[in-house]
């Protein structure tokens, strides 16, 4: 295609334009159409802004409403009415816990005396165990019981001896055991086991021999 | 993050190209009427497209597709299969306007060769840009200019113009 023909077809091409009137018509048409599309934009975000509104209100209500059940009183058992709360126990072993065996009572005079036998003291201990009054004993192969763990098993093994126990005057050296007998009542009593069968009651010179 | 171009209000719009996108489709149906409806929906389809474009030359190359597929839809529609009854039965209140000159002699031409001649042209497009707007290969693009050109030599020759 020459020059001339490309340049006369551009010019009379160029003579081709939309009337005025469908001009003004269309911008008319075209403004309309934005502005719907305006229009439902601003809905959109509106219906998102209330849904994600409404979203949160019902999280924060829920997680409110589960806070409160979770956090709320304790209610009450027979164990936390029975017995003091652990940690104050725990708390009183820790202490026991520093001090050996031999040097310093834990506190005698709370549960037995100097004039009970140690039949009497083995009597006293096994009625409080076995009233429910006995809430765990800890078993350790030293004096030291703050990683010691609950033994139900030795539990049951400490108060067989006691029930066949006899008072004796000393005991031998030997194999010992440790055991740290917590009470509802919050009373500790520390007890050493020799060779399975002799039993001290620690601090108050008390022995016993089982059969 | 990919930059792009900001939106344009309806008069810029139209300022800018109902023109182009009106020659284009007069050129290839030869109506105002049509032209017209083309134009509108074309600027329409922009408007609700929502589409963002990183150029000018970007926006214009996505207008002239369209136009080109609405074109294609307008000639391959119900409508217009049946226009020749349609004509006969009803009294033509507008005025057609006819090409004159080469356009005329471009409005001759074939329907395939009208849209290519008008874009390489007219437009300024390149044979790859014409290839990615009418979906077909470069090679069939060339072909159809080269042929559009052959025809509208006999065209213009006939009508002693330009010879």
């Amino acid at each position: 295609m020459s020059d001339m023909i490309k340049e006369t077809y551009k010019k009379e091409i160029e003579q081709i334009n939309p009337s005025a009137e469908f001009l003004s018509s269309l911008t008319d048409t075209l403004e309309k159409e934005q502005a719907e599309r305006k229009r439902r934009k601003i809905t959109r975000l509106k219906i998102m802004i209330t849904a994600a509104a409404c979203i949160t209100a019902v999280l924060c209500g829920t997680l409110s409403f589960m806070n409160s059940f979770n956090g709320g009183p304790a209610t009450a058992d027979a164990d936390s009415v029975s017995s003091p709360p652990k940690s104050e126990i725990e708390h009183k072993f820790d202490k026991a816990d520093t001090d050996t065996m031999t040097s310093k009572p834990v506190n005698p005079s709370t549960m037995f005396n100097e004039d009970m036998t140690a039949e009497q003291c083995a009597e006293l201990f096994l009625d409080k165990a076995e009233n429910g009054e006995l809430s765990y004993i800890k078993v350790s192969d030293s004096n030291v019981f703050t990683s010691a763990q609950d033994n139900d098993e030795q539990k049951e093994l400490l108060l067989d001896l006691m029930r066949t126990g006899k008072t004796t005057d000393s005991i031998p050296d030997g194999e010992k055991t440790y055991y740290m007998a917590v009470f509802t009542d919050g009373k500790i009593v520390k007890l050493i086991v020799t060779d399975g069968k002799y039993i001290e009651f620690s601090g108050i010179n008390k022995y016993l021999c089982a059969e | 993050m990919n930059k792009t171009i900001r939106e344009l209000s309806a008069k810029e719009l139209v300022d800018m190209y109902s023109s182009m996108i009106y020659r284009l489709a007069y050129s290839r149906l030869c109506s105002v009427h049509d032209a017209e409806d083309i134009t509108q929906e074309v600027l329409l389809k922009y408007i609700r497209s929502g589409k963002s474009f990183r150029d000018e030359e970007h926006r214009k190359a996505w207008l002239i597709k369209v136009t080109v597929n609405s074109i294609k839809s307008l000639v391959s529609s119900a409508y217009n299969r049946h226009r020749a009854e349609l004509d006969e039965a009803t009294e033509l209140t507008y005025e057609e306007k006819e090409p004159t000159g080469v356009a005329e002699a471009v409005a001759k031409l074939p329907e395939k060769y009208r849209i290519v001649i008008h874009l390489f042209y007219f437009e300024e497009l390149s044979l790859k840009q014409i290839s990615e707007i009418t979906g077909k290969s470069e090679g069939t693009i060339k072909s159809q200019l080269s042929r559009g050109r052959e025809q509208l030599k006999e065209i213009l020759k006939e009508g002693n113009c330009y010879v």
